[in-house]
């Protein structure tokens, strides 16, 4: 059993291998090849369901032995990755399809396998040497998935490697740190040194290792790589990242708020606010910002790929603030949310992807009225909203519906009230998705479009069903969430199949009872609606224009700036752009450090001498005066 | 058993009879306040059942026709959560948080009906709305979590039976519940919020291309709504009621005073109601939150 | 039986060598290309067979003429001088391959004969044992490097190798005079025995020296702000020296500083003073570079920046500090001589050292831009490459101690790595994902340039995926440095 979780690590990245190699032959060998492979990781990591490993030595660097464990909640994080990977590399096998140059699309899959190998490695890591090493390579591939999409995609993609190297490298200063107190970086072994090492230290360390997961993480202030990144990627690599990537900012979060620092350490060593230890109600109050932001941002795109982006800021920010409550409830939402937004958010991020395959376009105010043309990729996408929303009952109500909870229990009434006007906002956006894409007028350009091939349904299919099953039964999750959150010191919370009981929560959810007096009043209203006479189909043309006739070449549509009058009442806050900030200095520095460049090495060989001169005469007087001094 | 089926059935008819009651006298009442005679006051009855009746429908899709469906079946979901003196029904499988979101399904549904209607007019409407609801949102939260909070429970039953004896969140909690009125008024479109049906501007917004059977669904729905949104303020003020009769004349009493205000005053601009809302509302609305947070 | 594993055929071979090729040069013309690749080729093996000997003894001498050291000439290689003299060897051998196929202008013989003559030099460097030898080994590298990079005759590789040759001098002369300064003050020029003596020394007798010595060393070692001739002098050299001269010569320069201080000057306060140079050295060369829009220039000024790091590692005194030093001078020969290969390949086929003109070269060049990248990935230190463990190290090491002052040292080299990460994502990206000009087409390298390449790319994936024995082999040479057993073994072989 041991052997397998290196097995499961080594799957993703010999299958990319033997991938890439298949692409050689054929590309349907690749296709298969990617396809399997990561078939076989999924069928691998289903093996270690609820079960708990400690310690299987992988090797052992500098002294500090390498480690792979695994525990239910890695298990949780290890579900997120590896489905999701497959069901985008099955969507990638028809979406890529019009790549044309064979090289581009075998190191695509084979990176894609990567990636997902990097994150397993991630997760399944027992040290923080394995964890950063997967965490940078992780980096690095994701780069390279990112800039396939085109032109603009390499800024976006430049952006992201160099955040993600100086998130990285903040991570890196903080294992150096406590690598120097403890010689060993195994998760027990710094937990221990965390416990016993000051105050400052251990808040120091919190810090540098938690700017490396809200970059990844992409939690303000430093979010800014994500909207350009996530809707410039392919299609396709838009659900790995927004689904699954920045989840791993969630899972580093995670692990040093409750692997490497227990809770009680935290409260010990510094003041508590709202019974919150004061730096993780920092925390929860960026995460809280980021919700509020960044739903109002998404608010006002006009492009779907970024809509969904700042989405997903705005939807990280929930995992974060529920991992932050450091409550059972809190941190048991913020795991289940974290899952529940992988699956919606990746449902969405397919759908506009299947339309960007049939369209060409991701612009809102030139889409419309596709639902009678791609019905299928309308449900689905219909699907993932009412999920986004936090509409009952989809998952994503429920994992929200715990956080409210916990911050209600905990009285922390400020970030609960932004938590829900994010949740509120996030009605705005969805459903200006789907009304600017598949409601209003078809545009005439669309009047051929079909849906999509069902190599493109299939993964969209699965995510619907997994996004109705984990909304009507949480208890699936919490089974895991539960047990795994039980290891790291948590109560467990009550919980059933169907929901919550009252008691550990202020109030009680049974979500199938929703469900099903919902389905049932659906359809008492259907059955009272037939009964009358049946009404008769009218062409989108026959329709009310103030006397006028509409025809098929006016354009008689509203869909750009769709929430213009809402954005006349956020318009102040937009005048603070962080991104505007960070290139301010990042100019400033530039500027800076050309024109000392310049005055230093100036090309001329009197001043190059001079240098020789001053040199010696430092070192001389150094020795001079020095020698006094010694 | 038997008692269960029939609350199952009982109550959204008299959810429904109630809505359409105040969308009776309120046509009545609005006139007299304008010195018109107005209506007779079985008129919006004979509306909805004109409407209904209609051989000719028109439809622009099936989401287009499913969109009232949703708004009714919505709107019943969010009745069973909503306790009616004494009867508690679903309460115990989501508490008033959930039920913010269950109210939302009706809208959704029927903004995904209006959608389909391609009709620009009904999507200026739905944007309206959504706007407007995310104003109003802002101070319904506040003093949902104020209610919350007061009582340390989130389940409305609960809620309700801690007013029993007339100590009711109104006395206790007047700013909220102030607020509370304010945000039901926007939550129904009245006046001076009617920016989303705002006949003059987008032509009845989202209702735009709906005639017939349809139409005669979404006034069914409206009816709904109309009891949701007072039911709950009832619930969560007045202190419920132990039977049908006072439920129904503390309803009458906050509607009453609803019309009152209604006629008299101008429609807002859309981003002023936005503006109003996350202002004085929320201004008060915070102060007795933080009344209950130190009380 | 003569026993060939001996230090001093390191040196011989390939002097000899450079005579052979002078001469042959007169006979046939195609003789000479192919007589380095023998030379070095001679190098490895006899390098390879002197292992088991260090690894049993930790140091293996070698004397000539006869005499007793401290008088005689000895050559001194223990686990840090045999690596990088293998290392040395290597890389000649590469880039030899390399030449044959990448030279293509007269006088070619002359330039075979330096070139061997470079490498010959530099790896004296690295094996003397007195220093007198090491003022000779470097003029000796510094006059070939002199003729090399003025072997364009182009107006800039005159500029640049005349600018290179005035300060070159320079800082041999400097040397030359810190030598001198020693001998007068100890009476003997033998590392071992001088070390054994400087602590009769006053104070300003030994340090003035010391100053001398490190700057004179310094220039060559590209420490700033004595390296103001190399941005120049590398990118007017041909690909295959700049190879040489990036990959290995200042790094044997260094060496030279390590060694002397070291063994000689073993003060805290010393490091102390390195230190500050080590990181003035990084930044400037890191951010320099980033305004590069020459590919070599920036290849260069990135060689000053990883040289600022090793050093820096260097200066932190420690074992482990030396071992991510020596980890990451073999990551940055093997990474940077191989960049230098192959952007001189591409050069070739682009025609051009701008770095917008190499937009989309990458998917022309696939080989040549997979290894492109590799050798950008370890020089960034990103996981699974060498460099990553190299990095992993100096780190750490460097906050070994937790105070402010490291702590703000390991700020400072990781802000320069994102610089370096920015430069070089910015070439990679141009190059993988860029809208190719139309001008020109784009062939892969020669099967030659290539083979040198690859040679060098299949090495550091080796090490990269195995860095095991490198890691421990490193941490024995680093704590021999530590521990003096350069010193105490040079007395118990004899070597003094």
């Amino acid at each position: 059993m041991n052997m397998s979780l290196e097995l499961l690590l080594a799957t993703p990245f010999i299958g990319g291998l033997l991938t890439y190699i298949g692409g050689k032959v054929h590309r349907w060998v690749r296709n298969i090849f990617a396809v399997l492979f990561s078939l076989l990781t999924l069928g691998e990591m289903s093996l270690f369901y609820n079960t708990t490993f400690k310690g299987d030595v992988w090797g052992s660097l500098f002294g500090s032995k390498l480690i792979l464990q695994t525990n239910p909640i890695t298990w949780l994080f290890l579900l997120i990755v590896t489905s999701i990977s497959l069901l985008v590399i099955v969507f990638s096998v028809d979406d890529m399809k019009h790549e044309e140059d064979h090289i581009v699309l075998d190191s695509y899959y084979m990176q894609l396998l990567f990636v997902e190998g990097a994150m397993i490695g991630i997760v399944l890591a027992g040290d923080l040497i394995t964890f950063f090493m997967f965490w940078e390579i992780m980096s690095w591939t994701s780069y390279f998935l990112i800039v396939h999409g085109g032109k603009k995609s390499m800024d976006a993609g430049y952006k992201y490697i160099i955040m993600s190297i100086i998130g990285a490298y903040a991570m890196f200063v903080a294992i150096a740190m406590i690598y120097s107190k403890a010689h060993s970086l195994v998760y027990p072994d710094v937990a221990l040194v965390l416990s016993q090492s000051s105050p400052t230290f251990t808040i120091w360390i919190i810090i540098l290792l938690g700017v490396g997961f809200f970059v990844k993480a992409a939690v303000m202030p430093l979010h800014t790589w994500l909207p350009d990144a996530h809707s410039e990627a392919p299609s396709p690599v838009s659900p790995l990242l927004s689904g699954v990537l920045i989840k791993m900012g969630a899972y580093g979060l995670f692990i040093i708020f409750y692997g490497l620092m227990s809770a009680n350490l935290a409260k010990n060593i510094m003041p508590s606010i709202f019974s919150t230890p004061v730096l993780l109600y920092i925390v929860q109050w960026l995460a809280a910002l980021s919700i509020v932001l960044a739903t109002f941002l998404a608010i006002m795109q006009e492009d779907a790929k970024r809509l969904l982006a700042y989405s997903s800021i705005s939807q990280i920010g929930y995992v974060v603030l529920g991992l932050a409550t450091g409550t059972s409830l809190g941190v048991a939402g913020g795991l289940f949310h974290a899952l529940n937004h992988a699956i919606f958010k990746s449902l969405l991020f397919l759908a506009v992807g299947a339309v960007i395959y049939r369209t060409g376009t991701r612009n809102l105010s030139d889409l419309g009225g596709l639902v009678k043309k791609m019905p299928f990729t309308f449900v689905a996408l219909v699907v993932g909203i009412i999920a986004l929303a936090g509409v009952p009952p989809l998952n994503g109500f429920v994992s929200k519906w715990m956080i409210y909870e916990a911050l209600l229990q905990k009285k922390e009434v400020f970030l609960l009230i932004m938590a829900f006007v994010g949740s509120t906002g996030a009605f705005l956006y969805v459903y200006r998705l789907v009304h600017s894409i598949f409601l209003g007028q078809l545009s005439q350009k669309h009047e051929n479009v079909k849906d999509v091939p069902i190599l493109m349904q299939i993964p969209m299919w699965v995510l619907v069903i997994a996004t109705v099953i984990y909304g009507i039964f949480p208890g699936l999750a919490m089974d895991v969430i539960v047990k795994g959150m039980k290891m790291f010191g948590f109560a467990p919370i009550a919980y059933n199949l169907y929901g919550f009981p009252q008691g550990s929560t202020m109030g009680a959810l049974k979500v199938i009872n929703i469900a099903s007096v919902l389905m049932i009043s659906f359809v008492v209203a259907w059955i009272f609606f037939l009964l009358f006479s049946k009404s008769r189909k009218v062409s989108q043309y026959d329709n009310y224009a103030a006397g006028q006739v509409v025809t098929p070449e006016l354009k008689y549509n509203y869909s750009f700036g769709f929430y213009m009058s809402f954005g006349r009442v956020i318009k102040p806050i937009f005048k603070i752009s962080i991104e505007r900030i960070y290139n301010y200095w990042v100019d400033a520095a530039k500027i800076f450090g050309d024109y000392y460049m310049r005055r230093v090495y100036t090309g001329n060989l009197e001043t190059y001498n001079s240098y020789i001169v001053i040199v010696v005469t430092i070192a001389a007087a150094a020795v001079l005066l020095g020698g006094k001094i010694w | 058993m038997v008692k269960m089926i029939l609350i199952a059935i009982g109550a959204p008819l008299v959810a429904f009879a109630i809505g359409l009651s105040f969308m009776m006298i309120k046509r009545k009442i609005v006139a007299r306040i304008q010195r018109r005679y107005g209506p007779t006051i079985i008129q919006p009855i004979y509306d909805v059942l004109k409407l209904l009746v209609k051989e000719d429908n028109i439809s622009h899709g099936v989401i287009f026709s499913l969109g009232p469906i949703i708004a009714i079946a919505g709107s019943i979901l969010a009745v069973f959560f909503i306790p009616m003196a004494g009867f508690s029904m679903l309460t115990g499988s989501g508490d008033l948080i959930a039920l913010l979101y269950i109210m939302a399904i009706g809208s959704l549904g029927m903004a995904l009906g209006a959608g389909d209607s391609a009709n620009p007019n009904a999507s200026i409407g739905i944007s309206r709305a959504l706007t407007l609801m995310f104003g109003y949102d802002l101070p319904l939260v506040i003093i949902v979590i104020s209610v919350a909070l007061q009582y340390h429970t989130t389940n409305l039953s609960d809620i309700v039976a801690a007013q029993a004896n007339g100590n009711w969140t109104l006395w206790t909690l007047p700013l909220s519940a102030i607020v509370g009125f304010v945000v039901t008024y926007g939550a129904l479109g009245e006046h001076p919020f009617d920016i989303v049906t705002a006949p003059h501007e987008v032509a009845t917004g989202p209702m735009v291309e709906y005639g017939g059977k349809h139409l005669g669904f979404l006034m069914i729905s409206h009816a709904f709504h109309i009891y949701i949104e007072i039911a709950l303020f009832v619930d969560l003020f007045l202190g419920g009621a132990s039977n049908i009769l006072i439920f129904y004349l503390k309803m009458f009493a906050v509607f009453f005073i609803m019309i009152m205000f209604d006629e008299v005053l101008p429609r807002f601009k859309i981003d002023d109601a936005v503006r109003f809302y996350w202002k004085w509302p929320t201004v008060v609305a915070l102060i007795s939150l933080i009344i209950v947070l130190v009380k | 039986m003569v026993n060939l594993a001996n230090p001093i055929l390191l040196i011989a071979i390939p002097l000899l060598f450079v005579f052979l090729i002078a001469f042959s040069s007169a006979f046939s013309k195609s003789i000479a290309k192919y007589l380095p690749i023998f030379a070095f080729g001679l190098n490895v093996v006899i390098a390879i067979m002197i292992i088991p000997d260090v690894l049993k003894n930790g140091l293996v001498i070698a004397t000539t003429a006869g005499f007793k050291p401290p008088i005689a000439i000895d050559m001194v290689v223990d686990r840090l001088s045999l690596f990088l003299a293998i290392i040395a060897s290597l890389l000649g051998f590469v880039v030899s391959i390399y030449n044959v196929f990448y030279i293509d202008e007269e006088p070619e013989e002359k330039f075979y004969a330096l070139f061997t003559l470079l490498v010959a030099g530099v790896i004296w460097m690295i094996i003397t044992g007195d220093l007198f030898n090491l003022f000779v080994a470097f003029e000796v590298t510094s006059i070939a490097a002199f003729g090399l990079v003025g072997f364009h005759r182009d107006k800039g590789a005159v500029e640049a190798g005349f600018k290179y040759l005035v300060m070159g001098s320079i800082g041999g002369s400097f040397l030359l005079v810190g030598v001198i300064m020693l001998y007068a003050a100890t009476g003997t020029l033998n590392i071992v025995d001088i070390a054994q003596k400087s602590a009769e020394l006053t104070f300003q007798q030994k340090f003035l020296a010391y100053a001398l010595i490190f700057t004179g060393l310094g220039i060559e070692g590209a420490l700033f702000p004595l390296n103001a001739w190399l941005p120049d002098a590398h990118p007017a050299a041909p690909s295959s020296v700049s190879s040489i001269l990036s990959g290995i010569m200042t790094t044997a320069a260094i060496y030279a500083i390590f060694r002397i201080t070291n063994t000689i000057f073993d003060y805290n306060q010393i490091y102390f003073f390195l230190m500050f140079f080590a990181l003035l050295t990084l930044i400037f060369g890191e951010v320099a570079a980033f305004f590069q829009k020459d590919i070599k220039r920036m290849l260069a000024y990135s060689t000053i920046g990883q040289t600022g790091l090793f050093f820096f590692a260097f200066t932190l005194h420690s074992t482990n500090g030396l071992q991510g030093a020596f980890m990451q001078i073999i990551n940055h020969s093997l990474s940077k001589s191989m960049l230098f290969l192959i952007v001189g390949g591409m050069i070739m086929q682009v025609g051009s050292r701008n770095i917008d003109d190499f937009a989309g070269v990458g998917r022309k060049m696939k080989v040549s831009a997979f290894f492109l990248a590799v050798g950008m990935f370890s020089l960034m230190g990103l996981p699974p490459f060498f460099g990553f463990w190299s990095k992993l190290k100096i780190i750490f090491a460097a906050l070994q101690q937790t105070n402010i002052l490291m702590v703000a040292s390991v700020v400072i080299i990781l802000l320069m790595s994102v610089v370096e990460g920015a430069y070089f994502f910015k070439l990679l990206q141009a190059m993988f994902f860029g809208k190719p000009k139309q001008d020109r087409e784009i062939k892969e390298a020669s099967l030659g340039m290539l083979t040198a390449v690859v040679v060098l790319g299949l090495i550091l994936l080796f090490v990269s995926f195995y860095p095991t024995p490198i890691i421990d082999f490193t941490h024995q040479a680093a704590s021999d440095l530590m521990n003096k057993n350069y010193i105490n073994l040079a007395l118990k072989l004899g070597g003094l």
